[in-house]
């Protein structure tokens, strides 16, 4: 034996009814590495990782650990030989402190009752030896989306875990939080441990990882080293084709106002700050505005107040020269407001309906499916059918898929062609490309852009830097609830805009 | 329409499989008590208890089904109406007794009108009664968050005196101690079932809760209201996004809820049957068995009739069992073991749904695998 890797994947299979998941898929994972694993959405990558973490069995194919034939039949046995998981939606208890989150299934006692102290001790070793900078007694649900990755984290170095799986890690995080985290993961990969890092984004893997190994259709495309491979290479060997990193925008034609904002101040229900304080903007037809800033700057609130979702304290907000400040939901969407929502399973999408159902979540009123207080579900059906071929919705069971089964692009697909085809004045989108592959961020940017030039005013908020300086017209940046800029993101560059956004530099005037 | 059956088929299937592995179950523990109680006659009671009585009662054991089952059915249906909103009223035995007592007083007081009015106008005042009755904890919960179990169960007891005491200063019939009976002009008509079935008190009743069952279902299934209410179950916030107003959603489920549990009551008391409601404290059973009959039909309107149907049928099976020398203690004892282990229903739904997520996860998971390109 030439080598000895950390893990050793051979020729797993792994099929499905009618599917191969993993076609002859092997992998090599080094010792100490950081190796990332490249790959579409559903190209097999969480398979390839269910299965090393004993969620599936594989067909065929052999498994070894530090050299090792292993069987793995669960996540015990696989937490056993030292193989830990960070999932991309954490597994914590909300109302639990950090060090009982931690410990939660492998709790030690001391005569019979449990022992926190010593546990809080080895916790807190743990997190300033990898520096995690965790406070063990905090409440989970008052720490930060980063603070409980970082939690998880911890749940696998408490375990003794020194392979490390990072499932899509970024996706819920800030940029800020991206960099620490990226330091960290540089941290543990030279204390020794050995990482497995599933992503989608090209610059991350670019910035992290070692060697990476890139999978499409369940099939291994190659293994490179990172150093000697470029972002288009990458992308390349992902999608099967070249991709587009840079958005076509046609010559702006602005029209007139349709959303007008004035002195709109919004207050938290259990503070007298004001999450949103005294901002007034505009969005005329033709342009793309993007709502820039680090997360929790009162842009998610802004939105909520203008489709109506929270109540606000003070200002006005004026669609189309109509005043509809005081308009509940229905009549604000009727009015001319399409809303693709932050987070699509709270609002977007009602998971255990089908995706007929969630198709026609904002039209099941209208004459063209309802009559005389019936559903007319054949027209239903007939319109889901469009959109499902309109915007290539993918599907196992066509418009009777429950939205719960789809795909994470998917069902932001289903409630993107929702919103669009309602046609209206003002498309709101929040965070629409969030864990979307670089494929599906291709086709959504593209809506965007085909709405903007089809004459209609979009809002858009995003935290992604490169999404707002390439498919925004104007960029506001808040911080702290206030606009503090009103720019042209290509008259600006990322280091300018990130300024801005950490309150470091305001503009004096804005319109 | 073939197409559609088939996406209900997976969901019901696995409904369908719980609610009868559940009763299976809960008849298994019924043959194990009677074991317990009385080995020798364990046997021949336990086929008394799944033939429902015929054997024993013949015709007139189906007429006391049809019977048995109408006002729980009309509970089940309007306890499932509310569940399927994801409100849970518990409040069906206050809402029972409303309807009950409501219906009786307008049967007695009002002898003005004229002809079918007389049983009619008091099943509409009841079910108006239940209406108004289930508002008041619809609003708390709509506009003051009060949990609404609490709240309902709170209002079954004051349902419970508020009756006791308007029975005693309008209707009260001393030597009884009960309600006053009802006139016979008030009786709902039996339109010939009391010739079908000699001797039971099958009436009309059973026709108009089937069709309120079915009513039901297509207010569920096929109306925007349905589609409403069913959205504001499973997800209020993606609701509050889509403009439905929830709140409203909440208040007029609970409200049609109330007024079917007190319409079943309001049955129960127009058959003329010789019952009327006696005035002491505990609560009427219909509003609690409704619950299981909702459960056991896993909130499904049409489910409702078939699970209320089966529990009548226990139950009368019951009662003959008692020529057996069982005491009628253990005869309440069995079919309430069986009623009870319906809530298992739940238990057992959590295990086939998993199964079945599974199947399509994997389905989907393979699907979402061979569209890669986008």
């Amino acid at each position: 034996m030439d080598e000895q890797f950390a893990v050793e994947m051979q020729d797993i299979v792994k099929t499905f009814p009618g599917i191969v998941a993993c076609d002859d898929i092997s992998l090599q994972i080094r010792k100490g590495e950081i190796h990332a694993l490249l790959g579409e959405n559903g190209a097999g990558k969480s398979t390839l990782m269910s299965v090393l973490f004993g969620m599936y069995q594989p067909e065929s194919g052999t498994i070894k650990v530090h050299g090792k034939p292993v069987h793995i039949t669960g996540p015990r046995d696989a937490t056993a030989l030292g193989i830990g998981m960070v999932h991309q939606h954490f597994k914590l208890v909300e109302c639990f402190s950090v060090v009982r989150n931690i410990i939660l299934g492998s709790e030690s006692m001391k005569n019979g009752i449990l022992d926190l102290k010593t546990a809080r001790k080895r916790i807190m070793e743990l997190s300033d030896r990898y520096g995690l900078a965790v406070d063990p007694d905090a409440i989970v649900s008052d720490i930060t989306v980063g603070m409980q990755q970082r939690v998880e984290i911890l749940k696998t170095l408490y375990r003794e875990s020194d392979i490390l799986i990072f499932d899509e890690p970024t996706a819920v995080l800030t940029p800020q939080e991206i960099e620490e985290l990226i330091t960290i993961i540089k941290g543990l990969a030279a204390e020794g441990k050995s990482i497995v890092f599933i992503s989608h984004k090209l610059d991350e893997i670019s910035k992290v990882a070692d060697r990476v190994t890139i999978l499409r259709r369940g099939k291994k495309v190659a293994t490179l080293n990172v150093a000697e491979t470029t972002k288009e290479e990458m992308s390349e060997l992902m999608v099967g084709r070249k991709v587009s990193f840079t958005v076509d925008k046609g010559e702006q034609q602005l029209g007139e106002t349709v959303l007008d904002v004035k002195n709109l101040v919004m207050r938290s229900r259990t503070s007298q700050k004001n999450i949103v304080d005294d901002i007034s903007f505009s969005v005329r037809r033709g342009e793309i505005v993007c709502i820039a800033g680090i997360d929790g700057n009162g842009q998610s609130e802004t939105i909520y107040g203008l489709t109506g979702i929270m109540p606000i304290q003070s200002g006005t907000i004026t669609l189309n020269g109509k005043d509809i400040t005081k308009a509940d939901v229905r009549t604000r969407n009727l009015s001319g407001i399409s809303h693709i929502p932050e987070d699509r399973h709270k609002y977007g999408l009602i998971l255990d309906y089908s995706l007929k159902e969630n198709l026609i979540l904002k039209n099941y009123f209208k004459p063209s499916v309802q009559r005389y207080a019936f559903i007319n579900w054949d027209k239903a059906e007939t319109y889901s059918e469009e959109l499902i071929e309109k915007y290539d919705i993918r599907t196992t069971l066509g418009a009777k898929t429950s939205a719960r089964s789809m795909s994470g692009g998917n069902q932001q697909k289903a409630i993107i062609a929702r919103e669009i085809e309602e046609n209206s004045d003002l498309l709101i989108a929040v965070q629409p490309t969030r864990g979307l592959d670089v494929g599906a961020i291709e086709f959504v940017h593209k809506q965007l852009v085909a709405q903007r030039d089809a004459g209609k005013a979009v809002l858009m908020m995003s935290l992604e830097l490169d999404e707002v300086m390439d498919v925004s017209d104007r960029v506001l940046v808040m911080f702290e609830g206030k606009i503090v800029a009103d720019i042209d993101p290509k008259k600006t560059t990322i280091q300018q805009m990130g300024l801005y956004m950490a309150g470091v530099k305001k503009e004096e005037q804005h319109a | 329409m073939l197409k559609r059956k088939r996406s209900l088929n997976t969901d019901s299937l696995a409904a369908l499989s719980a609610s009868v592995l559940a009763a299976i179950v809960g008849l298994l523990l019924a043959l194990v008590i009677l074991l317990i109680c009385d080995a020798k006659n364990a046997w021949p009671g336990f086929l008394t208890l799944i033939t429902g009585g015929i054997r024993e009662g013949g015709i007139k054991a189906i007429g006391d089904i049809l019977y048995q089952a109408m006002p729980i059915m009309m509970c089940g249906a309007g306890l499932a109406f509310a569940f399927k909103a994801n409100v849970f009223n518990i409040g069906g035995g206050g809402q029972f007794l409303m309807g009950s007592f409501v219906a009786i007083y307008t049967a007695i007081k009002w002898e003005f009108l004229p002809g079918v009015l007389r049983w009619i106008v008091p099943l509409i005042v009841a079910a108006l009664s239940g209406a108004l009755w289930a508002l008041i904890p619809g609003l708390l919960k709509a506009y003051r968050n009060v949990n609404v179990i609490i709240s309902t169960i709170m209002m079954n007891y004051l349902a419970r005196y508020l009756v006791n005491s308007l029975i005693k200063a309008s209707i009260y019939n001393v030597t009884t101690g009960q309600s006053k009976s009802i006139p016979a002009a008030a009786k709902m008509p039996t339109l010939g079932l009391d010739k079908l079935f000699p001797g039971s008190s099958a009436n009309i009743g059973i026709f108009i809760t089937i069709a309120v069952c079915i009513i039901i279902h297509i207010i569920l299934n096929k109306t925007t209201f349905g589609y409403e209410l069913k959205a504001c179950g499973l997800n209020a916030a993606a609701c509050k996004y889509a403009g439905i107003r929830e709140k409203r959603t909440i208040v007029v489920s609970i409200m049609i809820s109330g007024a079917l549990v007190a319409l079943g009551g309001a049955l129960l008391y127009l058959s003329g049957s010789g019952r009327n409601i006696r005035v002491y404290d505990t609560q009427p059973t219909e509003g609690f068995t409704g619950i299981s009959i909702a459960i056991l039909a896993n909130n499904s309107p049409l489910g409702v009739i078939l699970s209320s149907l089966f529990i009548s049928f226990l139950t009368i099976g019951g009662q003959y069992i008692q020529s057996y020398g069982f005491v009628k203690e253990i005869v309440n004892i069995v079919t309430s073991s069986v009623i009870y282990l319906s809530a298992f229903t739940l238990l057992l739904r959590v295990f086939f749904d998993s199964a079945a997520r599974k199947r399509q996860a994997k389905l989907s998971h393979t699907e979402s695998e061979k569209g890669v390109t986008t």
